[in-house]
């Protein structure tokens, strides 16, 4: 039997426990062989360094990546119950922005670390709202380091509150929140009698019930966006990826932003003809009778009424350096569709660490900063709310050194 | 004052072969987390101006970059001596052709030992500049590229290792019992092996001769700690 | 598991035909480098079937001149069967002048392959270059992005390369002199041979064990070494490497930690 995978992003303020706590699960769930385990204690030992750490785990399968080695701890998965795991990103103190929001854009759901000791730091919040601007809505939190405050319940209440606060404030409303010791292991994979006045469940069990995996694809309406066309025959072959929903032969679907209508005539599935397709798939299509197609265009089916989209609001983060000023003309990467955009109004900029709005309709916005952002769209163009259409409602601002910029569109 | 610039000294290793000169009173690690990579060029920069210089100092002409005395914390002294620092007073024509024999040796145009050689004659010359220049100007800064140098090729052969903490641990001696005067010993970055190989590690050192307290400082946090000391100097 | 298994191999290759796509899509002028080793040979598969059965790109083959004999009739073979525009090229002059594994392993493999491919990139004028690597393979790549800018002297610049988001490869609008493309990045070693069975592809012979001995990885002559293996046909090689812990290019080792080297001086700027 094989599990579903899920991909984890584990965030937190540096030194708040994050890689001791990959170290943990990974050990606790037998992914790491004991024979490394015990390479790893043995050269500990021989470098005179303190004792064994659980961050070693992660350190040493870090060296061994930089030293030219195998073992990649992107590619060491864990098992639970219910999941397989893969971390796909520690974006520790020396990860920058743009390396994290690479990792973070693959993850189904993050891990938030804080240290009970120290408290809510800047990056705590500044992570947080980070994966919140890329649209990951599945979080747990681990209070770590309850060993460091006596295993105390009171304080772990004042932390609760303060971080029940901030979680709501991003609409994470019903992140459980788990009191853990990562360097002991209390409440990670095991129940701890440490605490005895925790009655919920251990992280890996929080991790187990909180993460869905998300609604099948195929049930939700067709959306295909086209990649390319080539010509088979003497036909246009339209090269496409379905996002979501099926597509079968006979089917009728509607042709975004152009809205024009057709009938799927023929499926060309990897080397061979089909019937249907899926979520996932890349396929080749035949429309019946098609005037126009390209890439950047989208099949959904004709029982929707679907509308272009004129204005969009989304959220973003520029990551480059790049300024984005009101009446900036831009390219919007949404799908396979490169849309010329104008910024019709920056509707304010937040302060990614006190999570303020730092500034009422700014007039642009800068390397590393966030805002709320109008965009008119100057070409016909259809687009999604990311709430409804994940992958058609994300999107990167083209720069000149590639992507300089993304977001998610909030409301259309 | 004096300042005993040590490109890629290495804590670990520090404490490893015992150095009891180079611990000095407090002796501690740097945290280089804000650096993206451990250049030694933007190290050193970012340690003379007290500000992370990452951005300002593209690789490509990095060898060539100089700051101006008064971007540096040598502007609050009346007199100062900077040996063969990076970014301020490098010599060169000595890094270009130590650079030129590390290509040499990747390219199978040379052996280990004639870059050894080299790095050897440089440090040699260093040495020499830097006992001229103690006690003559407010403060001396002196840069060996030793640990670094013949640490890329063979930080995994002990001996070749050991014999460069030896001589380090010896200059540390020599310069703490001619003076009374604050000294500073200093590394950019660290180093771990890659088989016998070495490549930059994070764990960049500093000891100095009296109590700082300092806890895991920023390599950018000497700049005020310089500038105090100037400030008591001239007062 | 059956099924699983399938589905697994077949989102691998969803997602590779959607990336060899996307790149087809944003540019003009593209390539495919192939080795005749496995994985290049299941990447030219997979633009193969990206297309429908025609590739419309040259594939180009950088011959070395110490390469296994094998590798030409295999290559020669599989370029007439599957109608490939092959382009095979060599760096004369530096073979000529004398150029050679006795001067060195990385000096032959530096100069032979990067400094032809240079010149056919500049020669021929392509914009992006299709490569069969994965992120397993070896320590550096497991920074490697699917699209992956190079700047006029191949240089990747790793610490400074863009963000790559969700499924969103794009072209820099400018500042770079072509594209490195990985659509098979996320493949495992293991992976690939499952792939290889699935599909039935043709293997070059020189990964099955003989006398002992068989290839994990093929790079020029001189340059590969063999490790001690019984597996003699890809059953068997999967469920070697089911089991194995040997990295992959071991017994390249230390050219592998010399390689690596080289490549982070140059990073920090040292050459
Ligand atoms: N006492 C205690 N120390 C911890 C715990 N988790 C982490 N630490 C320590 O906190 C320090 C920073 O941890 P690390 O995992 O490197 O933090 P990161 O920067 O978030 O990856 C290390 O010295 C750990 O040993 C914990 O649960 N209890
Ligand atoms: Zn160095």
């Amino acid at each position: 039997m094989s599990l579903p995978k899920i991909n984890l992003v584990v965030i937190g303020h540096k030194d708040h426990g994050k890689s001791t706590l990959i170290g943990r699960l990974l050990y606790d769930s037998k992914a790491i062989p004991e024979q490394k385990i015990q390479e790893i204690r043995d050269e500990i030992e021989k470098s005179g360094k303190k004792e064994f750490e659980f961050a070693f785990i992660l350190d040493s399968l870090e060296e061994e990546r930089t030293g030219g080695l195998t073992i990649d701890i992107m590619q060491t998965p864990f098992k639970s119950q219910k999941y397989f795991y893969t971390i796909i990103d520690c974006p520790g103190h020396r990860e920058f922005i743009r390396k994290m929001l690479t990792g973070a854009s693959q993850a189904n759901a993050a891990i938030l670390v804080v240290s009970a000791k120290e408290g809510i730091e800047a990056q705590t919040r500044q992570h947080l709202f980070l994966i919140k601007t890329l649209g990951i809505d599945q979080l747990i939190v681990a209070v770590n380091k309850m060993d460091m405050i006596s295993y105390n319940e009171e304080a772990f209440k004042k932390i609760l509150h303060i971080l029940g606060e901030i979680l709501s404030s991003l609409g994470y409303y019903n992140a459980p929140i788990v009191p853990v010791s990562a360097y002991y292991g209390d409440n990670v994979t095991q129940k701890t009698d440490m605490m005895k006045w925790y009655k919920g469940s251990t992280l890996i069990e929080a991790l187990d019930n909180t993460i869905k995996p998300s609604k099948p694809l195929s049930q939700k309406p067709l959306r295909c966006v086209v990649q390319d066309v080539y010509n088979l025959e003497g036909k246009k072959l339209a090269a496409c990826k379905v996002e979501t929903g099926t597509l079968q032969i006979g089917q009728p679907v509607t042709i975004l932003p152009t809205m024009e209508e057709s009938i799927v005539e023929r499926i060309e599935s990897l080397g061979e003809e089909a019937k249907q397709a899926f979520p996932g798939d890349s396929i080749g299509i035949i429309l019946k009778g098609i005037k126009e197609i390209e890439r950047g265009h989208i099949l959904a089916s004709v029982e929707e009424k679907l509308e272009q989209t004129k204005e969009f609001i989304a959220e973003l983060i520029v990551f480059s350096d790049f300024k984005l000023e009101v009446g900036n003309v831009v390219i919007v990467r949404v799908g396979t569709a490169e849309i010329k955009c104008k910024v019709k109004r920056i509707l304010h900029k937040i302060d990614p660490v006190n999570l303020t709005v730092n500034e009422e309709t700014p007039k642009s916005l800068g390397d590393g900063e966030v805002g709320r952002i109008l965009f008119q769209t100057l070409e016909s163009t259809y687009l999604e709310k990311y709430s409804d259409f994940p992958q058609l409602g994300r999107f990167v601002i083209v720069g000149k050194k590639g992507a300089a910029a993304a977001g998610i569109v909030l409301e259309k | 004052m004096i300042i005993l610039a040590l490109d890629a000294l290495d804590f670990n290793m520090v404490g490893k072969y015992k150095c009891q000169n180079l611990m000095q009173t407090e002796c501690g690690q740097t945290n280089l987390s804000e650096f993206e990579l451990e250049r030694t060029v933007v190290l050193w920069a970012s340690f003379l101006t007290g500000k992370n210089m990452e951005s300002r100092i593209p690789i490509k002409t990095q060898w060539e970059f100089k700051l101006k005395p008064d971007e540096t914390f040598f502007t609050y002294f009346r007199t100062y001596q900077a040996i063969d620092v990076p970014a301020f007073s490098l010599k060169e024509g000595n890094h270009a052709e130590e650079r030129r024999l590390l290509k040499s040796y990747f390219d199978e145009n040379a052996t280990v030992e004639e870059y050894d050689a080299v790095i050897w004659r440089n440090h040699e010359e260093n040495k020499k500049d830097f006992f001229a220049s103690l006690g003559c100007f407010d403060i001396v800064m002196g840069y060996f590229d030793l640990a670094d140098a013949i640490g890329h090729l063979s930080f995994g052969i002990p001996e070749k290792i050991e014999k460069v903490y030896t001589e380090l641990e010896r200059i540390a001696y020599e310069v703490r019992s001619s003076t009374e005067d604050f000294i500073l010993i200093i590394s950019d970055h660290g180093m771990k092996p890659v088989g016998k190989y070495g490549d930059h590690s994070r764990n960049g050192f500093y000891s100095a001769n009296r109590e700082l307290r300092l806890n895991i400082p920023s390599i950018t946090d000497f700049y005020e700690i310089l500038r105090g000391v100037a400030k008591n100097e001239s007062s | 598991m059956k099924l699983n298994m399938e589905n697994h191999i077949s989102e691998l290759e969803n997602k590779s035909i959607s990336i060899i796509r996307e790149t087809k899509a944003q540019f003009k002028n593209m390539a495919v480098l192939w080795s005749t080793g496995k994985d290049s040979t299941a990447t030219v598969w997979l633009c193969r079937k990206a297309f429908f059965g025609k590739i419309p790109f040259p594939v180009i083959h950088i011959d070395t001149c110490y390469k296994f004999p094998e590798i030409y009739d295999f290559r020669d073979k599989i370029a007439k069967e599957w109608n490939l525009n092959l382009i095979v090229t060599k760096n004369e002059e530096a073979t000529k002048m004398g150029m050679s594994p006795k001067k060195g392993k990385l000096n032959c493999c530096t100069q032979l392959k990067t400094e032809a491919l240079k010149n056919l990139i500049k020669k021929r004028e392509f914009d992006a270059l299709i490569l069969a690597i994965r992120r397993d393979e070896h320590g550096i790549r497991a920074k490697e992005r699917y699209f992956s800018p190079r700047d006029e002297n191949f240089n990747w610049k790793y610490a400074d390369q863009p963000a790559e988001l969700w499924d969103l490869y794009v072209k820099p609008s400018e500042d770079f002199s072509h594209m490195r493309v990985h659509p098979i990045l996320h493949w495992t070693e293991l992976d690939v041979w499952l792939y290889v069975k699935q599909q039935n592809l043709p293997v070059n012979p020189l990964y099955f064990a003989k006398n002992g001995m068989r290839y994990r990885s093929l790079g020029c002559m001189p340059c590969t070494v063999p490790i001690p293996s019984k597996a003699s046909t890809i059953d068997e090689i999967i469920d070697e490497l089911a089991t194995t812990k040997i990295p992959e290019r071991a017994g390249r080792a230390q050219d592998k930690e010399k390689a690596y080297m080289m490549q982070k001086l140059r990073s920090l700027g040292y050459m």
